[in-house]
């Protein structure tokens, strides 16, 4: 290590209200990091970032898909090159006093897993795959700390084992990566991240891969440790609401640049960018049944093909022809703010956002969507459980896994059901088995007064225009070698419906479509808008059930408020009934009549909207709440203790032992 | 994946594009001369026996072989029973193993275990010395040629069908198609199946190239074609003998089969990298 | 674990019962086995004695029960053309093709693997896109013709090695095992190339630089070892594949008398007995490679050990 790191790395005082004179822990300047395609021409995903890190801080960097945060991140660690990247020349990167683009490479590789730690989005791949627990952190001790003999070095690791808070350190150094669950995993990360005593430590969405409850507890520990070892964080992420609960200062980017930047809660009071206006109150909250979601037209584009000028011109309601269009919005101090606020809008001075300074205010309880449910289930369900022969090994002998286990409930007409709950409860079995997709060990899946389950294969197909589907994935639903309009003909060919062109241009405009989509392919869409066209096929054959299995997870937040809105629609104008599959609590509140929360393998509560989320009754239901985050940070700094206990009280998933078995 | 944006990525890769031509010049080489041409590739003229190329001061463009038959005509003779037979040969192993490889995909479960354990079986059961052993036994044909060498190919299309099927059925295009109401059949042949066809064509390029080289061994050793039939790998056995004085025998027909087999795998592999099934555009 | 092992064991019994099945039905129930190896224009009376004496009138399944029940003892008869029992001179030729079979392999698999990694370093330099194309002309061209442009070059040519012929001289060694090792070579080279341009997109490399690991640390440590797991598994069905397959040729063009060329040898006098000796011997070995190969897979990934262990 050089001796400039050393100088940096004698601890500052921690404090986040430090004055400005404060050397910073790291700073960017001017980033820009291109690269070469196969084609010859050359793309730049991070266009022009500046900000800095200061020694304790907790900074977010929030973004979405393309928004080339995760590249920043890799930027701060010096391993831009190792990605095929290449940083400009004018660019800055300088983290604890050394040059993390221009240093020698001995100089930048001391500083990873020494004073930067780094932990990653998926910790089932971020772990190799054949090397022990004890093997990769040993390897990260003895690179830092070479004083350790080998005893020191294994009391050390189980100490960094203890620290975040692995039961039975010792059993775990000689276990696999596969052998633990992600939330274990995670935490195995975080404990290599540790190892050299780092003064910062960048998380690359390290919660996104995680269920709603484990990374609450991921969150809190990251955030504790921050304080126990004045730690500053580098937390990259898309969730609003994670931001909220963890971050002074927050830094949102937009297409390969900074659009704003400030103290998180005043950020967060009073959006200043019409991006992050528009993104907060995109996002249902979870206190109150918005009637309806503001949604913001378009994807965010990908960094081969950005607009002109303010890259989000074209998705913004304020964006004023001939200047936004073709000027590039630079960042500008917010006068009157303090901490250096500041927003990238070229009509920063001349916008104020009447819905945003509202927001706070409205808390009327509305009553949702109209629609409620009369006289006779469309569905219901009895006894329904659904068991999966699994084999271990070869030649193993058989073994069963319950998925679903013994599931009673009703769906009314036009009603909306949420089912909620975390990866492998079993609720995309239980959607599966709703529309005998899959055959249900036993039960009686009654449509419309017909038991699905002892129907035959004939009779079903029958019934099949009757209840559609539509899935998490939509590029893996579609046939990528069909056209939109073969896509949207093949259920009415199937069924010998009438399709003329007018049908088909009437189901692409209530999802919003235009008719020119009905030539194109599948991959020549967006994610967002391949979901569309899922759902134009699902409700072409005028369905009067539609099981949604988690049909926004996969988007980017800035385009789920629109199909959110579309669902909604769907059951309004159509009369559609709808079952919504997802683990966003939030979600649910707004799309929902009534929830009900699978917890292993069984429906654990039932209840109306919003009296699930006013006196939730299983301790599970409450420990998805807690753990729900909500984009508002006095709200989050409530909960963390109160959290805190509830998820202790239903016992920490995050540390138990065994994998998640993924069913179906 | 359409033909177009094939082309164009084709424009990219000048190798590939080379390989390509050569691969359609063998071919129409190999179909056309023969129809066209009056020499007989096996009339012999002992007078002209043993004549290097006409360029070294010999007889015909590559020279004569052992019986004085003209060495040009007969590698082209050669040439085409090569591709006949792995055409053939691959018809057959892209039809069986294309069916066994959706059937075991597609419908998993007992039927799947069992033909896996037979392609286990017979991937690990020596290919050459069964084909040996079966013209040994039944006599020197090429249609049992054909017959042969395609049942030695099949499990590799089931394996890699299979793969691709079991890859398409982890997305959840058959469930979705299910929940419109498509039947099997329809979901196997109209959604399944066009999902395999760019696979499948990789793997038609290379097996084909090693079918040309099985059959050239196999009659290398005198178990494929018989005379009259001609083929590469003959030409090159009557070639070892004269290695000492008269080298161009085995030089030029080893060459030209080289250069089928070599063009058809260029094209294959790269096949094979722009429609790998993994790599779905997004 | 013992589970597995059973489970594998059996596999290995399966491949290598069904091989002698094949066998039989093709000696036995397609061709007469009495014309196959009588010479042609045999009188009838000859024939059916020749029959009644090695039991080939006998009823098909009987014929069937005898010849597993003597299998399972090695004994496959004695052999016409060599003399002996068949089994004994299979054995006797398998020191000589085991001579040339192992060292290409072990070559061809060092080449590959070294040159594989190399190459998957810099996927786009000069030096990967050549030793591609260069594995591309080894997988397209065939191992008889290389040989005879060895024999060409070297012995008739240069006269600095023997055309063939077995020889304990090392000089005798060269040409064979060279043209034995192209396939495994390119085959490794190619598998080794691309299992470590697929490692190293994923992301415990990237984890494993953040940690502070050099580029040498992070591959011996890392990620060969990941990308090791195939390839040495495909090391020995290559083995396999070499010592049924192309050594049968390479010993036809090099005068190399080893099991191939007895096979050729033993198919062209129509000697039934040692054919069926050959097979099973080559069954034999070629299952038992793929059955250690599949062990191999099992000890180095501790995947598979846990799923086992755990049984969950």
């Amino acid at each position: 290590m050089t001796d400039a790191a050393h100088a940096v790395r004698t601890r500052a005082v921690a404090d986040t209200t430090a004055p400005p004179e404060n050397p910073a822990l790291a700073r960017v300047e001017n980033l820009r990091i291109t690269f070469d395609r196969d084609a010859g021409d050359s793309v730049s995903p991070v266009e022009d970032v500046s900000f800095e890190v200061r020694p304790g801080e907790r900074l977010a960097v929030v973004g979405e898909s393309g928004s080339g945060k995760s590249l920043t991140s890799l930027a701060l660690m010096g391993l831009v090159d190792r990605v095929g990247g290449r940083i400009a020349d004018h660019s800055q990167v300088e983290v604890l006093g050394v040059d993390m683009v221009r240093a020698p490479e001995p100089a930048r590789r001391a500083l990873r897993g020494g004073g930067i730690g780094m932990i990653f989005q998926d910790p089932l791949t971020s772990l190799d795959p054949v090397r022990s627990v004890g093997f990769q952190l040993g390897e990260a001790i003895e690179l830092h700390r070479p004083a350790l003999d080998k005893h020191e070095t294994g009391k050390l690791a189980v100490d960094l084992l203890d620290q975040v808070r692995l039961p039975r350190p010792q059993a775990l150094l000689a276990s696999y990566p596969h052998e633990l669950s992600g939330g274990m995993r995670q935490r195995v990360m975080i404990a290599i991240a540790l190892a050299g005593d780092p003064d910062l430590l960048i998380a690359d969405e390290p919660t996104t891969a995680l269920d709603v409850t484990v990374q609450a507890q991921i969150l809190d520990l990251v955030h504790d440790l921050c304080d126990e070892r004045s730690l500053a964080v580098v937390l990259v992420t898309h969730d609003l609401g994670v931001v909220a609960g963890f971050a002074d200062r927050v830094v949102t980017m937009y297409a390969g640049r900074i659009v704003e930047q400030g103290a998180t809660e005043e950020v967060y009071a009073a959006p200043r960018h019409p991006y992050t206006d528009a993104l907060m109150r995109s996002i249902p909250p979870l206190t109150h049944r918005e009637p309806r979601l503001v949604a913001i037209p378009g994807s965010p584009p990908e960094p081969a093909h950005r607009p002109t000028g303010c890259a989000f011109h074209d998705r913004c309601g304020f964006a004023e022809e001939h200047v936004c269009t073709t000027e590039r919005p630079p960042l500008t101090l917010v006068e009157g703010s303090s901490d250096a606020r500041r927003v990238a809008c070229l009509r920063l001075t001349e916008i104020t956002f009447p819905l945003g300074a509202a927001r706070a205010t409205e808390r009327a309880e509305s009553t949702g969507p109209a629609g409620a449910a009369d006289g006779s289930p469309l569905v219901s369900v009895r006894g329904l459980t659904k068991k999966f022969a699994i084999r271990s090994g070869g030649f193993g002998k058989r073994e069963q896994l319950t998925a679903v286990d013994d599931v009673s409930l009703d769906i009314g007409r036009a009603e909306i059901l949420g089912i909620v709950g975390e990866s492998g409860s079993g609720k995309s079995t239980l959607a599966r088995c709703l529309l005998r997709l899959i055959d249900p060990t036993s039960g009686r899946i009654e449509f419309d007064g017909r038991d699905l389950a002892s129907m035959s294969a004939r009779e079903l197909r029958k019934q099949r225009p009757r209840m559609q589907m539509i899935f998490q994935d939509p590029s893996s639903s579609l046939n990528p070698r069909m056209t939109v309009r073969q896509t949207l003909l093949e259920p009415l060919k199937i069924h010998g419906r009438p399709a003329d062109e007018q049908t088909l241009v009437g189901l692409l405009d209530s999802v919003k479509l235009p008719a020119s989509a009905l030539a194109r392919y599948p991959h020549e869409f967006s994610g967002g808008q391949r979901q569309r066209i899922a759902i134009a096929r699902a409700i072409a054959l005028r369905p009067e059930l539609l099981v949604c299995d988690e049909p926004v997870s996969a988007l980017d937040v800035s385009v789920r408020s629109s199909l959110l809105n579309v669902l909604s629609d769907l059951r309004a104008e159509q009369g559609i009934s709808l079952v919504f599959i997802a683990h966003d609590l939030a979600m649910v509140r707004f799309l929902c009549d009534r929830v009900g929360v699978m917890f292993r393998s069984r429906l654990v509560e039932l209840n109306g909207n919003p009296e699930i989320y006013d006196a939730p009754v299983h301790p599970h239901t409450r420990a998805l709440l807690a753990a729900q985050p909500i984009p508002d940070p006095d709200v989050e700094r409530r909960r963390r203790t109160m959290r805190r206990d509830l998820l202790n009280e239903a016992g920490d998933p995050s540390t138990e032992g065994t994998r998640n078995v993924e069913s179906a | 994946m359409t033909v177009g944006s094939l082309l164009g990525s084709l424009r990219r890769q000048p190798v590939i594009a080379v390989a390509a031509i050569v691969a359609a010049v063998l071919l129409i080489l190999a179909v056309a001369y023969p129809l066209l041409t009056h020499v007989d590739p096996n009339g012999s003229q002992l007078r002209l026996r043993l004549q290097p190329p006409s360029w070294l001061g010999g007889e015909g463009l590559l020279g004569t072989d052992q019986l004085g038959r003209d060495l040009w005509t007969r590698i082209l003779f050669g040439l085409r029973t090569s591709f006949l037979v792995s055409i053939g040969a691959c018809v057959v192993g892209a039809v069986v193993g294309t069916a066994v490889g959706l059937a075991a995909g597609y419908f998993g479960g007992k039927l799947d275990a069992v033909l896996m354990r037979i392609t286990d079986i017979q991937l690990s059961f020596p290919a050459l010395l069964l084909a040996m052993l079966v013209v040994g036994l039944l006599g020197k044909g090429i249609w049992l040629l054909v017959l042969i060498l395609g049942l030695s190919t099949w499990m590799i299309f089931a394996r890699v069908i299979r793969s691709a099927v079991l890859q398409i059925r982890s997305t959840e295009l058959v469930v979705s198609s299910t929940s419109i109401g498509a039947t099997r059949t329809r979901i196997v042949l109209r959604h399944v199946l066009p999902n395999v066809l760019g696979p499948l064509a990789a793997l038609v390029a290379l097996e084909f190239a090693r079918i040309m080289l099985a059959e050239a061994s196999l009659s290398f050793l005198g178990f494929g074609v018989e005379p009259p039939g001609i083929s590469l790998g003959a030409i090159l056995a009557g070639g070892r003998d004269y290695l000492q004085s008269q080298w161009w025998i085995a030089t030029f027909a080893g060459l030209f089969l080289a250069l089928a087999v070599l063009s058809t795998n260029l094209v294959g592999s790269w096949l094979q990298r722009v429609v790998d099934p993994t790599r779905v555009t997004t | 674990m013992t589970r597995y092992l059973a489970g594998r064991l059996g596999q290995f019994l399966i491949v290598v019962g069904g091989a002698l099945l094949v066998v039989f039905i093709l000696l036995y129930a397609i061709a007469d086995p009495a014309r196959t190896m009588l010479p042609v224009g045999t009188p009838d009376n000859v024939v059916a004695d020749f029959r009644a004496r090695y039991g080939f009138d006998q009823p098909l399944l009987v014929q069937l029960g005898t010849f597993f029940a003597k299998a399972v003892h090695f004994d496959f008869g004695e052999s016409l053309w060599q003399g002996g029992s068949a089994i004994g001179s299979v054995l006797a030729h398998l020191p000589a093709t085991l001579l040339i079979a192992i060292p290409a392999v072990v070559l061809g698999a060092a080449a590959g693997l070294v040159l594989g990694t190399v190459a998957a370093r810099r996927p786009d330099s000069g030096l990967a896109q050549a030793l591609n194309v260069f594995a591309y002309g080894v997988i397209s061209v065939a191992e008889f013709w290389v040989g005879l442009m060895l024999i060409l070059i070297f012995a008739v040519i240069m006269g600095w090695l023997p055309t063939g012929g077995y020889d304990p001289k090392p000089a005798t060694l060269v040409l064979p095992v060279l043209v034995l090792a192209m396939k495994p070579f390119a085959q490794i080279f190619q598998l080794t190339q691309s299992t470590m341009v697929t490692e190293y997109g994923k992301q415990y490399v990237m984890a494993a630089r953040a940690k502070g690991l050099g580029e040498v640390a992070v591959a011996r440590e890392h990620v060969i070892r990941n990308a090791a797991i195939p390839v040495v598994t495909l090391g020995f069905y290559e083995l396999g594949r070499v010592f049924v397959g192309t050594a049968v040729i390479v010993e036809v063009v090099f005068a190399w008398p080893g099991i191939g060329r007895l096979a050729v040898g033993a198919l062209e006098h129509g000697d039934v007995f040692l054919v069926q000796a050959i097979v099973a011997v080559a069954a034999i070995v070629v299952a038992g490679l793929n059955l250690g190969a599949d062990l191999l897979y099992f000890r180095l990934d501790p995947r598979t050990r846990s799923v086992l262990k755990g049984g969950s």
